[in-house]
């Protein structure tokens, strides 16, 4: 099979498998795509690690896995779309996928931009790290359990990093065995696709929120500012992106994915509105993000915590849950607090769940007596002073975005900070926490990891980065699209965009979870009559 | 008004770059580069597809970094790497040998387990070779 048909049959693979759990989990929008195929390629990193614990090789497992997951996603989807039918007639699922289906505008301009950013996949180039570690280790996935396993333990294998995070492996392994097209090529190709799809979901954060910052406004032409520019940013982050990737978005190496994930983790979980959806989303990114590459353990660790922080104080921030301790509150008040703990709840579970999932290969990889791995084992070269200095030195030229992004995040964040949380975006300090959490565990990896730190620096500072470049440059997107959006704010308030205080703007998104606000008229929102109501509303759906 | 132009005009700027080096990394000059790359890994491979057959107990030779881990990448996806000779059933090594029929100048030679890795090797790779100019794409790390 060609190249050309093998990648369309796998990526074609993966969108089916991760359909329905993505339509399930996000819903219908301009990312579904993307995000469906990212999560075929985690139910292939569940399968490798199945296949590595039980038997066969990656193939079957992807099988079964996809299934399942389809089976249990399609009976939430089927129980959701009976919920709502029973409530509205089933007017509201239509209007709803309406409201989320991208105009041709937004697909042509996102499409072209990826399209552009792909064409390097015309050079056959395969990298260093993707011939020695990536691709090497989906041959194991491929040839099955007991090889797998012997070359997991074996010590001669010096450069394959057995341990590493197995979704880029078993994505090639699954493609491979797909399409019995076993070259290096089709693996680096399939790679640079799932660095698309992960990149493509991150940019639809900036879509989203033009969108958001479009809601508040009650003119046409406003509207359409503010989602224009979302959208033209949208797709020079998608430029910049592939720019900071380099040559490592079509050579197979694994750091723009984990990269570009942690950061789509931060749009969804730090910057959009807290609700199902968004941090639905978060988590497909997160999972993409941990299973990925050992740094992205890390980060995605760091991004759960802080997601589920934000979503807890978002929740206790509201006037209503403080007074939960109140004898003269309403019945209906009363049920919504409670359903609030429930709620609560739900979060850390989700968290829990979350956090462990990630956690679980280097965990799996230490009880199947994996080769240790000469990046975190071993004897450690200089002092942690020493080690920092080299550090800063080395990852400083990476970030020089941080001279635009800081100063821009200030100016913003004391200007319009509060044009940004009328439309339901986080805090800005969100986003950034991700990002400085995010360096901290690269950082912290090369001043307390074992070696040479200089020469571990030299191979990799420039790729380590790239989570905080890219963290670096959404932030500047974002604030640039709350920006356009508030310039006719500035000149002319409106008593309507302005009367609506914060906390309610941003309780009222996470009311409307399923974009149903997108459908309302603008202001509507402002008018409903409590938070009682609001959650009710919300947890009735 | 400025901050949305200054965010803007930053993100145009930085596209901008992106597109240029996304554009200067697709020329016919490299492709025909990692092509040339392509070739010599697969000229590799198939040199020590005629030493050794997949799943067979392989030690890689110690003694420099470099040849040992271009064996690796060739040989340590369908062989076991044994660090014991004991347990090997070959041993194979990278040698320069640009008379031969070479990858580049490259040959897989294979060994005895337990020998000293001097004189003459018991087999040499062969089916493939790539007598070429030996100039490869620098390789980004």
């Amino acid at each position: 099979m060609s190249t050309i048909a093998a990648t369309i049959l796998t990526i074609g693979c993966f969108g089916i498998a991760g359909i329905v759990p993505a339509w399930a989990m996000v819903g219908p929008s301009g990312s579904t795509l993307a995000f469906a195929i990212l999560i075929g390629a985690v139910e292939t990193a569940v399968a490798g690690a199945c296949s590595l614990v039980i038997a066969w090789s990656t193939l079957p497992w992807f099988f079964i896995v996809a299934a399942a997951v389809t089976l249990v996603s399609a009976f939430f989807l089927i129980q959701r779309w009976r919920g709502r039918s029973a409530d509205n007639g089933g007017t509201s699922a239509l209007r709803t996928l309406r409201a989320r289906l991208p105009g041709a505008a937004v697909v042509a301009t996102l499409g072209l931009t990826l399209v552009w950013c792909l064409v390097p996949l015309r050079v056959p180039s395969v990298g260093w790290d993707a011939r020695a570690i990536w691709l090497l280790r989906a041959t194991w996935f491929a040839r099955g359990h007991d090889f797998l396993l012997v070359a997991f333990r074996s010590p001669g294998e010096l450069i394959a990093h057995a341990s590493y995070p197995p979704l880029i492996s078993t994505a090639v392994a699954s493609s491979w065995q797909l399409t019995g097209n076993h070259t290096e090529r089709l693996g680096v190709v399939i790679v640079a696709l799932l660095n698309a799809s992960a990149t493509l979901a991150t940019s639809w954060v900036i879509v989203e929120v033009g969108r958001h910052a479009a809601r508040r406004q009650d003119r046409d032409k406003r509207v359409s500012l503010a989602e224009g520019v979302g959208i033209v940013c949208a797709a020079l982050f998608t430029l910049v992106t592939f720019g900071i990737f380099g040559p490592f978005a079509t050579n197979g190496y694994a750091d723009p994915l984990w990269s570009v994930a942690a950061v789509g983790a931060i749009g969804y979980g730090l910057i959009l509105p807290p609700n199902r959806r968004n941090l639905a989303a978060s988590a497909i990114l997160l999972a993409v993000s941990g299973l990925t590459k050992t740094e992205g353990v890390g980060t995605a660790i760091v991004l759960v915590i802080l997601i589920a922080l934000r979503y807890s104080l978002s929740l206790s921030s509201s006037p209503d849950w403080h007074q939960e301790g109140s004898k003269e509150l309403a019945p209906d008040r009363r049920r919504g607090l409670g359903s609030i703990a429930r709620t609560k709840w739900k979060a850390i579970v989700a968290s829990a769940a979350v956090l462990i999932g990630v956690s679980l290969w280097p965990i799996l990889a230490r009880l199947e007596n994996a080769t240790r791995d000469v990046n975190t084992s071993g004897s450690r070269q200089g002092t942690w002073i020493s080690r920092a200095h080299l550090t800063l030195d080395a990852i400083a030229p990476h970030l020089h975005v941080l001279f635009i992004a800081v100063p821009v995040a200030l100016v913003g964040g004391v200007l319009l900070g509060r044009h940004r949380t009328g439309a339901g975006l986080g805090s800005d300090l969100w986003a950034w926490l991700g990002l400085l959490g995010g360096l901290s565990v690269v950082i912290s990896a090369y001043v307390t990891g074992p070696g040479n730190t200089a020469f571990w620096l030299l191979t990799s500072a420039h790729r380590t980065t790239m989570f905080a470049a890219t963290a670096a440059w959404l932030i500047v997107a974002v604030w640039a699209v709350v920006a356009a959006a508030s310039i006719e704010d500035e000149r002319a308030p409106s008593p309507q965009t302005t009367s609506a205080p914060p906390d309610r703007a941003l309780l009222t998104t996470m009311a409307t979870s399923d974009g149903e606000q997108a459908t309302n008229p603008p202001g509507k929102a402002t008018a409903m009559a409590s938070f009682g109501e609001v959650m009710r509303i919300r947890l009735t759906r | 008004v400025i901050l949305a132009v200054a965010a803007v005009g930053a993100l145009t700027f930085v596209g901008v770059q992106s597109v240029h080096a996304i554009d200067s990394r697709s020329s016919q000059g490299q492709a025909r580069q990692w092509e040339r790359d392509g070739e010599f890994w697969d000229c590799l491979t198939i040199q020590a597809h005629s030493l050794v057959v997949p799943g067979e107990r392989v030690q890689i030779n110690q003694a420099g970094l470099p040849t040992r881990v271009m064996l690796e990448k060739v040989v340590g996806g369908w062989t076991t790497l044994v660090t014991d000779s004991k347990n090997a059933t070959v041993v194979l090594l990278i040698k320069t040998d640009h008379a031969r029929k070479s990858c580049l100048g490259s040959v897989v030679v294979e060994y005895a387990p337990g020998s000293n890795l001097h004189g003459r090797p018991e087999k040499i790779g062969s089916g493939a070779s790539d007598r070429g100019n030996g100039s490869l794409p620098a390789t980004p790390l």
